[in-house]
């Protein structure tokens, strides 16, 4: 029963707002114990009060039963505004490192250009096994890999992406008056116009760029002089541990294969193909007490990941356990 | 999935008890399926069991991907998307008076936030408290039922009025404190905002809600 059957006259201002501070204490994350006993010693030292509370708590919950519930929901996301607060990012250690790419960045953009202090975020994400082709509002298109997402933040001046989990490519529209600014776990990668792959492993960023030139940048370096300019038909790899591989051919039908929901690998490290088959798998893969850098080398379909993985169990002398939710490969 | 049609379609009074939407789980390709009961070429002269069937599974067919974007937008994964919007599905089906239901898309995003939101700690132990603390009967709140908002729709609707003309400001952390189920601190990170102005922004927020309500009593 939602029906509110108590009027304001009934109840006193004080207390109807004294109700109302408690309701928006209990859901602000912050109750404690002591809270609650307060909170029932109040309630029952007067019956108007737990009147008003009542009413109160009838108003909150009115508010999940609106019609528009799903727009409104959408807004929640599409609407978010931050102001650019970078302690505020450094609030958990997992953080810090995310942190310290988007500050890299912006020092880049605030060599030479006005730091605006009010944008928009907007959040995209695809599913598990799905991938999804996301156009943004300046004409760039990005392609999620499976289990992705992404926060994008488009102002007059640039253009940032956060990768915040997965892996996508890249198809940036052209705007030499807005860079588009793309920060990964352990990397960040600037472009005025160009299609690069950026994948993420377990402890690695790979850029993979298709078309044009990008510049890549570890978080530790905060002026363009340390970014590395990466060619057409060029990749390299950064570690979490900040050290950056070669720079290196690579083959655009592998590293592109998930586009057509395709897995392929030449000599990839076996953790890193569990991330990749995580994505699009429905239940979650883990090894336990296996040499993770194995390399191998493996073409699958992401349809096909059970089968792949039974042949990678038959090569290896693994065993293989499975319940409702898990796979677990394990090394006896 | 099919055999339990077939059934369905010699029984059709059993539909509504075989249905089960754990079998549409992850089965996009079902969607399309050959021989099903409802849609074009389907009988016109459908059975009420039929027709609940028929409209639980286009419900499915528009709703699944949307509702579990939706979910994993707002609640991230764990929870599992699908598993919650699976479960919103089951209890849909088992609403016996479906047709009272005006909008049903709207009925099932409904029931999979709360069923979300159930998820999360310092909401749930709210919740629980509140429900023990006001009444018996509004311990039943935490499920949703037609009945439930047939019997409060005017309240629902003045509250409805009420927030549209809340400010965006409010409204933002209305929906992020009551649908998304973050924390002050969450929303304070995200926006800026300091925790005891998004406390007073809601309390005002409330005060106009309760007010629109007692308006419409009058």
């Amino acid at each position: 029963m939602n029906a509110i059957d108590t009027k304001v006259a009934e109840i006193p201002d004080g207390v109807s707002d004294k109700a109302r501070q408690w309701l928006v204490h209990l859901y602000s994350g912050h109750a404690t114990q002591a809270d609650y006993d307060a909170l029932e010693a109040w309630l029952a030292s007067d019956s108007v009060h737990r009147t008003a509370l009542k009413r109160v708590e009838a108003v909150w919950h009115n508010i999940g039963l609106f019609d528009d519930i799903e727009a409104l929901a959408t807004s929640i996301e599409a609407s978010r505004k931050r102001r650019f607060n970078p302690l505020r990012v450094i609030s958990h250690p997992y953080h810090i490192a995310m942190a310290a790419s988007i500050l890299c960045v912006l020092c880049l953009f605030a060599l030479t250009r006005y730091l605006p202090l009010d944008y928009r975020a907007v959040e995209y994400a695809s599913l598990f096994g799905e991938n999804k082709s996301v156009e943004l509002d300046d004409g760039s298109v990005v392609m999620l890999s499976g289990d992705s997402r992404i926060e994008v933040i488009l102002t007059g001046k640039q253009r940032m992406v956060q990768l915040l989990k997965g892996s996508a490519y890249f198809q940036v529209a052209s705007d030499k008056a807005r860079p588009f600014h793309v920060v990964g776990r352990h990397s960040s990668v600037s472009v005025l116009g160009t299609a690069f792959i950026f994948w993420q492993g377990i402890d690695t960023d790979r850029i993979s760029v298709t078309e044009g030139e990008v510049s890549v940048s570890l978080p530790s370096e905060n002026t363009p002089l340390g970014a590395r300019a990466i060619l057409s038909g060029e990749q390299i790899t950064v570690n979490k541990d900040g050290a950056v591989g070669n720079i290196i051919k690579f083959d655009p039908n592998v590293e592109l294969a998930w586009v057509n929901r395709r897995l392929i690998y030449d000599g990839e490290l076996l953790h890193n193909i569990i991330t990749d088959m995580n994505r699009y798998h429905s239940k979650n893969i883990s090894l336990k007490n296996i040499n993770t850098n194995i390399a191998i080398t493996l073409s699958l379909d992401v349809n096909n990941i059970d089968q792949a993985l039974a042949g990678l169990v038959n090569a290896y002398g693994f065993k293989i356990y499975e319940d409702d939710h898990n796979i677990k490969i394990i090394n006896d | 999935m099919n055999s339990v049609l077939f059934e369905a379609a010699a029984k059709p009074v059993q539909v509504a008890a075989t249905l089960s939407f754990s079998s549409y789980k992850k089965k996009k390709h079902n969607q399309d399926r050959p021989g099903r009961l409802c849609g074009i070429g389907a009988n016109v002269m459908q059975s009420p069991e039929l027709a609940r069937h028929c409209l639980l599974e286009r419900l499915y067919r528009e709703s699944w991907s949307d509702l579990c974007r939706q979910l994993q937008r707002l609640y991230g994964n764990p929870p599992d998307p699908e598993d919650i919007a699976q479960e919103a599905f089951t209890k849909l089906s088992q609403v016996k008076n479906i047709d009272d239901i005006e909008n049903p898309r709207a009925f099932v995003f409904k029931i999979a936030f709360n069923v979300a939101l159930k998820s999360i700690h310092h909401l749930q132990r709210a919740r629980n408290f509140l429900s023990e603390q006001l009444n018996n009967e509004d311990r039943e709140r935490q499920d949703i039922s037609p009945e439930r908002i047939v019997s409060s729709q005017q309240h629902i609707e003045a509250t409805h009025r009420g927030f549209m003309k809340l400010t965006q400001k409010q409204r933002t952390i209305l929906m992020r404190s009551r649908i998304k189920g973050d924390t002050y601190a969450a929303i304070s990170l995200d926006t800026g905002w300091s925790q005891a102005d998004i406390s007073r922004q809601l309390k005002r927020a409330l005060a106009l809600l309760e007010e629109a309500v007692s308006e419409c009593d009058i």
